[in-house]
């Protein structure tokens, strides 16, 4: 019998770069100066997660698996963990100066970060549901101490608390999933499972109720209505830059995860699966989008049009062909990168608070014009205009939709995203046309971090990249569908 | 021996009992418990199916189960610690700052 072996290590090892940051972060806390220790926590922690980045590329187009084939780095993993990875960077870019501002101020806000990507990316290469467990829970609970890391601020302790009771109750779903198709099957491998339910059909209640099971789980992690109840209180009451972070890359996670799970574990032919998820997308894009209507608050706003933009990406998991699928890599990249970088605007001060409610904005253009012009690009690619990465990526979405006959479904996405217009572009409204009234003596001197900028400079850069040539990541979208079929 | 129906039977009640806990309880530390409540039906039934097939996977499972509700555990109640430090209340219903 032949036991673990260093090859095994091969597929992980960006993983295991990762974690190895967070323990160095954790040393550099301890024994760095206390002038330029905040300076070198955040670099080394965005040094780790490029180093993480180089060892990713190197393995790209390999596909090599190890630990008995229970993890795998395949092109579809190494994609999604590009977009976690990348979400990180820029959050770590924008949480400098928030972090400070807020008492917050500690390693162990890198730290968390780091393990909450390290859970991601075993979260996307597991094959084995164990190992997907175990990366959603180290993802999960390192993001429920981010969420409630401003302690004594009352609400970030109520969404830190929402949080983790819902999440803890998700993943009590997901594991009885887990066991019941366990029990099913005899095996908790997905490409066992996968053998096992063709061959003795699909029809066994233990796979039919454990895939539900699973599927409930998984929506609860990616907010589909009707398990959305949690997401716009645990991203108002969250620290700003940590909502950007859940919304680029924990979400994106989720989709990963569904899409493997869904794609090599259950066949989705049956007309009744169908019929669900047709159900619960139109409900998340048509709930969120008029919620996020008549909000006040800009992050709520922004969290509620983030329960819309997964039902786009449940569109493309409805329909499943590979340029759907290929449509929920891109999409998912595109939102991660407008996402943070929406949320991360709003980290910045602008005349001596950060922006909270629309009204906060009126006059921000006049203030803080670079920063307008930023946010209201993120703006744009949210509602999806052209040549920005959110345009492609509905594009993607919703041309696959059509060309599979989903007429309807197509037409209320499209819809919804007029719908999304009127609430999107209140904040470039409220930027240039409102005169913002400050009271008096307010400091307008403050100049912007430049780390802060660095980092929103570059998503910018990455979001129009995305619009103008988005080619290359399509193909290697769909490269990595068809290795995973 | 106990057909293992019954014990799955009784797995999935202690499932429901934990699911009707979260949903109808009003202190925060007995919703809490009955999340507990659900992983140890999980692990019940895990071992159930474990015993049955007479493979091991199943029983590897429950130790990585117990170790993550415990490390939830730890973070879960220190999180309900700080947010009675800030409120002094464990009532979810007065948990509602955040709303619409």
């Amino acid at each position: 019998m032949e036991f673990i072996t260093l090859a095994d290590l091969t597929p992980i090892i960006p993983e295991i770069i990762v974690l190895l940051t967070a323990c160095i972060v954790l040393l550099v806390d301890l024994f760095a100066p206390k002038k330029e220790r905040a300076f070198t926590l955040a670099v080394t922690t965005i040094i780790g997660l490029l180093l993480a980045l180089l060892a990713e590329t190197q393995l790209h187009g390999k596909e090599i698996t190890g630990f008995y084939g229970t993890v795998v780095a395949d092109d579809f993993s190494i994609l999604f963990e590009f977009i976690y990875m990348s979400v990180a960077i820029v959050t770590v870019f924008v949480s400098r100066h928030y972090i400070s501002d807020n008492e917050m101020n500690f390693g162990e806000y890198y730290v968390l970060l780091l393990t909450a990507v390290s859970g991601m990316m075993f979260m996307t290469s597991g094959l084995d549901l164990l190992v997907i467990f175990i990366g959603l829970e180290i993802m999960s609970i390192s993001s429920y101490i981010l969420v409630g890391m401003k302690r004594k601020i009352a609400k970030a302790n109520e969404a830190a608390l929402k949080y983790l009771l819902l999440g803890a109750f998700s993943t009590g779903f997901l594991l009885y999933g887990i066991s019941l198709l366990y029990g099913a099957t005899g095996s908790t491998l997905l490409p066992e499972i996968i053998t096992q339910i063709k061959l003795n059909g699909a029809d066994n209640p233990l796979v039919v109720v454990g895939m539900a099971l699973v599927i409930v789980a998984m929506s609860f992690k990616i907010a589909v209505v009707p398990f959305h109840m949690w997401t716009p209180d645990v991203y108002t009451g969250a620290p700003t830059p940590v909502t950007g972070f859940l919304s680029g890359a924990a979400k994106a996670a989720g989709f990963a995860v569904f899409v493997r799970v869904l794609l090599t574990g259950i066949p989705l032919d049956s007309a009744n699966w169908e019929n669900l998820f047709w159900i619960l997308a139109v409900l998340t894009m048509t709930v969120g989008n008029v919620m996020a209507l008549r909000q006040n608050e800009v992050k709520r706003m922004l969290a509620f049009s983030s329960i819309a933009h997964a039902g786009y990406v449940m569109v493309a998991i409805v329909v499943g062909s590979t340029s759907a699928i290929s449509g929920v890599i891109f999409y998912s990249c595109a939102y991660a990168l407008m996402g943070t970088g929406a949320f991360g605007i709003l980290t910045i001060k602008d005349a001596g608070r950060t922006p909270r409610t629309f009204d906060d904005l009126a006059g921000y253009g006049k203030r803080n014009p670079f920063l307008a012009l930023l946010m209201t690009l993120f703006i744009f690619s949210l509602v999806g205009l052209p040549l920005t990465g959110g345009f492609i990526g509905k594009l993607q979405i919703f041309s696959a939709a059509l060309q599979d006959g989903w007429i309807w479904l197509t037409i209320i996405g499209i819809l919804n995203s007029a719908l999304s217009v009127y609430y999107y572009l209140r904040v470039p409204m409220f930027m240039y046309m409102r005169e913002g009234a400050l009271p008096e003596g307010t400091d307008l001197s403050e100049q912007t971090s430049g780390f802060a900028l660095t980092g929103l400079i570059g998503t910018a850069a990455a979001v129009i990249y995305l619009g103008i040539f988005p080619d290359r990541i399509l193909e290697l979208a769909s490269l990595s569908i068809l290795a995973l079929l | 021996m106990i057909p293992i129906e019954h014990i799955l039977l009784l797995s999935a009640l202690l499932f429901t009992i934990g699911v009707m806990g979260v949903m109808l309880r009003r202190n925060v530390i007995v919703i809490f418990m009955s999340i507990e409540l659900m992983l140890n039906a999980v692990n019940l039934s895990f071992v159930t199916f474990a015993r049955s097939m007479d493979s091991m996977t199943g029983v590897v499972f429950i130790f990585f189960i117990i170790v993550v509700a415990a490390a939830e555990a730890v973070v879960g109640l220190s999180i309900i610690l700080s947010i009675y430090r800030t409120r002094k209340t464990l009532n979810i219903e007065e948990f509602n700052l955040l709303k619409w």
